[in-house]
């Protein structure tokens, strides 16, 4: 399989000389293309710190990044931008829908900022929107739908550009049951029929059991690796929670 | 205790409050400036720029709609941002009768404030203003003085007042319709984007631009008779079809662009398309107002410059003499119908010294109109329309005495002949058409063969004929006019003094006609070059300072309300750059996606001002022919200037409102 995302050695930093928090403790590892792979951990493990800087959002202090074969953690502002809007897939947990425009519309910015040709665009929704079962909300604003309804939609709006890589941070952390299971078969689905590769963070087992293959970070080091293999959802969900135990974290949550 | 939590409120809430702040003081201060302006002693001579007073009447109409409409809209905005904090004070156990207590106290205080600031500045700028023009202009300083309105003040006051009180009571409304839940939730909320009807919008558009058609053929059709109803109608008609425009609008451009995929789907237009219209569903009232602010702004500043280019001419044309003295012949029955005889009755002294030639202008029984009207063009036709007058004569051996002491050569007229001449173009074109057509002209009972010279420029503007001297004698004399030089430079001071005493004597002429007919037999109108001068800088100062003064001060205003606008709106939206940001949109493109938002919001009104403009300059050009003023309107060059400082002006405040969202959203995600 083709690799798409490798970190190796990533430490990131945070405060001056005397004062120093280290976010990211030399974290390595590979995603590789079509993988579903979630990050756990407990609150201030470092994993949206992790996330941000695979995002570039933030910076590493050291270490690489590379994403497709192209090393993120050397390009330049504005290349940086590019590099975003045509490699990369956003999830937010508050959704980040603009309020002003439909869910059509929404999902084609994905589009016109990359400056696709009108009709690839609208055939491009029309399909992604049948995917994710939204076809019939597209016309309308964010206030008139649904948490589950905006999630999907802002999937949608990730998914729309085949990017190489979707990360997702906390998207089921607004949503009722329900919308959760129904946003992450979505996901599962996308993964499976599109080929999608997915980097999910969250702090929920039964979020995480949806994923192929987790990585637990604690105190800015991973920790330890789940891999689903052949195992049901139920019996994957059990083993998170039993390294969950082991970690000593959000085990409460759970029940 | 609810006054002190009011107060304390405004500290806390103070850059919320600075917007409806500022927008009440500007309010307050230009107010008064409008109203003080009867009281600067420049502006007492406004009388005789008719087209203009009658100008700044109506527009004083829409003045006090623009500023209650600018109040409610800042008080709104205001209103919305505070929600939660009045939820709050309901959740507390506070009733909503106190609260509207407390906003009560609120907008009193505020409004205290803001009209003593607006009162101040507007008192400062009202001097500062006239200096800077008076000096800018040339014009004669020593007539303006630190004047303070108590009457502009009172008014102001009673003006605001009643505002205020309007505000209060919407406040209270507006307080007690609430929900609890609404309140709380406010800031979760943005503003709610109503998806209005894209059908909706597209009559209303149509409509609109129905509306403004009807305005502007009122406007046009009724130019030349303004005292009729239909006239200040059209101003009606213009803005309410304005208000409708821009309801209009955002829905009518979404539709249309949706229609255009390749426009749509480009780039951030989509979003910025959505800026526009989700903005305008609100604000089309103020835009509106701005439309027709800036309006004004263009048309005093444009007919006041071409006043002023015009006025500039006729002191060219100057009259070559130090002094002239009419007598006016009313009846047969006056006993004196001579200037001499006149004079020597008042005590004027005609020193040797002072070179003089006397005309005197007979009447004949042929109407103007009806010796013209035939070969008239349009215009002409228009004012004949309105003209009753008759044609005058003047003694061809005056006419002489006169040219003699201009220092021309002298005419040769035979027995038989008549010289018709004027200064109008118009009249000159009419002119050459009759002769060509008629070469005789029956004057009372004799006929005389017609002739013109086009060349000959003189005393008279309008049509005059010069006669032999044999053909007055059955004739009545109508008045008769002494033009005086004055050989000796020193002597002329002298002469000034002498008609500035005579002039005295017969002090405001029209209004106390019958006194002084009554008190000398007769009456006299006299002039001085020098004081004919003085009288038209003066002229030209006071349109000036009227269309430049009103025009920048407005021109400031609705920039300022746009900027402000945009800037509070900026913080609302830089969640919405957050997020594009995040999806890869990158900062040049967000730049130039905030500039395109921007310029629309700013050139939005003052596209259809300036559409607006040029349908009202053309109707003042029509009025004041129509009116037969002297100075007709000239254009070109003044809208140029008119051009430069608007765009000036409008440009630094589009350029400040750019600078200030870029940093408000940037400073967002950072």
């Amino acid at each position: 399989m083709k690799n798409i995302l490798s970190v190796e050695n990533v430490e990131k930093y945070y405060g001056k000389k005397e004062v120093i928090t280290k976010a990211l403790d030399g974290i390595s590892f590979k995603v590789d293309k079509a993988e579903f792979v979630g990050i756990m951990g407990p609150s201030g493990s470092g994993k949206t710190t992790l996330l941000n800087c695979i995002a570039t959002i933030d910076n590493v202090t050291t270490g690489n990044i590379t994403i497709n074969n192209y090393e993120i953690t050397k390009l330049k502002s504005k290349k940086l931008d590019k590099f975003r809007r045509d490699e990369l897939g956003f999830i937010f947990q508050d959704f980040n829908l603009l309020d002003t425009l439909t869910g059509y519309e929404n999902i084609a910015l994905a589009l016109t900022i990359q400056e696709r040709k009108p009709k690839e665009i609208d055939s491009l929704i029309k399909k992604v929107a049948e995917t994710l079962g939204i076809l019939d909300i597209l016309n309308k604003y964010p206030y008139q739908m649904s948490g589950g309804q905006k999630q999907r939609v802002a999937c949608a709006r990730a998914i729309v550009t085949n990017p190489s890589l979707i990360l997702a941070d906390e998207p089921t952390g607004a949503l009722d049951s329900k919308s959760a299971r129904l946003l992450l078969e979505s996901l599962e689905k996308l993964n499976g029929d599109l080929e999608a590769t997915i980097l999910l963070v969250t702090h929920d087992a039964f979020t995480a059991s949806y994923t192929n293959r987790i990585l637990f970070i604690k105190d800015g080091k991973i920790f330890n690796e789940l891999v689903r293999g052949n195992d049901s959802r139920k019996e994957f969900f059990n083993r998170i929670i039993e390294v969950m135990t082991l970690l000593g974290g959000d085990v409460d949550n759970v029940f | 205790m609810y006054f002190n939590i009011a107060t304390n409120n405004i500290k806390k809430s103070f850059k919320d409050y600075a917007i409806y702040f500022i927008t009440l003081t500007l309010a307050v201060c230009i107010f008064y400036n409008f109203n003080s302006m009867n009281s600067q002693t420049v502006m007492q001579d406004m009388n005789r720029i008719d087209v203009l007073v009658k100008l700044i009447s109506y527009i004083s109409i829409f003045i006090s709609v623009i500023f209650g409409g600018l109040v409610i809209y800042a008080n709104n905005a205001l209103l919305k941002k505070r929600k939660k904090e009045f939820g709050i004070y309901t959740t507390l156990g506070m009733s909503k009768r106190k609260v509207s207590k407390i906003l009560t106290y609120e907008t009193f205080i505020v409004g205290i404030i803001s009209l003593g600031t607006g009162l101040l500045l507007g008192v400062i700028l009202s001097q500062g203003i006239s200096v800077i023009t008076g000096k800018l202009f040339e014009f004669n300083m020593d007539e303006y003085s630190f004047i303070i309105s108590t009457n502009a003040i009172f008014k102001t006051i009673i003006y605001f007042g009643a505002m205020f009180i309007l505000v209060m009571i919407f406040n209270t409304v507006a307080v007690s319709k609430h929900k609890l839940i609404d309140m709380i939730n406010a800031s979760k909320k943005s503003e709610e984007i109503k998806a209005r009807n894209p059908v909706i919008s597209v009559i209303i558009f149509i409509l609109s631009i129905a509306v403004l058609s009807r305005a502007y053929y009122l406007g046009w059709k009724y130019a030349s008779n303004p005292k009729n109803i239909n006239f200040p109608l059209s101003i009606v008609w213009g803005s309410a079809g304005t208000l409708l425009f821009f309801f209009g609008l955002a829905g009518f451009t979404l539709f249309m662009l949706k229609k255009n995929k390749q426009i749509y789907l480009k780039k951030l237009n989509i979003f910025v398309i959505k800026q526009f219209s989700n903005k305008i569903n609100t604000n089309f009232i103020s835009m509106g107002i701005i439309c027709l602010m800036l309006f004004t702004t263009i048309v005093m500043s444009s007919s006041s410059l071409s006043i002023k280019a015009q006025l500039e001419k006729e002191l060219e044309n100057l009259s070559p003499f130090d002094a002239n003295i009419e007598l006016s012949i009313r009846s047969d029955k006056q006993e004196v119908k001579d200037i001499e005889e006149a004079l020597k009755t008042v005590d004027f002294e005609l020193i040797p010294s002072y070179e003089y030639a006397v005309l005197d202008v007979y009447g004949t029984n042929i109407k103007v109109s009806d010796l013209l009207n035939e070969y008239a063009n349009k215009s002409l036709k228009e004012r004949l329309k309105k003209y009753v007058g008759k044609l005058g004569t003047i003694r061809v051996s005056q006419y002489n005495e006169m040219r003699k002491l201009k220092g021309y050569s002298t005419v040769e007229l035979k027995e038989n002949e008549v010289l018709l001449l004027t200064n109008d173009n118009d009249e000159k074109q009419a002119l050459n058409n009759l002769i060509n057509n008629k070469d005789e002209i029956n004057i009372n009972g004799n006929k005389y063969s017609l002739k013109i010279d086009k060349q000959l420029k003189d005393i008279e503007y309008n049509l005059i004929t010069i006669v032999p001297d044999s053909a007055v004698e059955n004739m009545d004399k109508s008045n008769s006019t002494m033009y005086i030089n004055s050989l000796n430079e020193v002597k002329k001071q002298e002469l000034e003094e002498d008609v500035k005493e005579l002039r005295q004597k017969f002090a405001n002429i029209d209004y106390n006609y019958d006194e002084l007919l009554n008190k000398y037999g007769f009456i006299i109108r006299a002039e001085t070059k020098t004081q004919i001068y003085n009288e038209t800088k003066s002229a030209i100062g006071t349109s000036l300072y009227i269309g430049i003064y009103l025009g920048f001060v407005f021109l400031i205003a609705s920039a300022a309300v746009l900027a402000i606008q945009q800037l509070t709106e900026a913080s609302d939206s830089a969640s919405r750059y957050k997020t594009l940001k995040k999806i890869g949109v990158s900062d040049n493109m967000i730049s130039k996606t905030i500039f395109t938002q921007i310029l629309i919001h700013f050139m939005a009104p003052l596209m259809l001002a300036i559409v607006h403009s040029i349908v009202a300059l053309a109707i003042v050009g029509k009025m004041s022919r129509n009116v037969g003023l002297a100075f007709l309107f000239k254009l070109g060059p003044t809208i140029f200037i008119t051009g430069i400082i608007v765009i000036g002006v409008y440009g630094s405040y589009l350029y400040a409102a750019y600078t200030g969202y870029k940093n408000i959203v940037k400073n967002d995600y950072n």
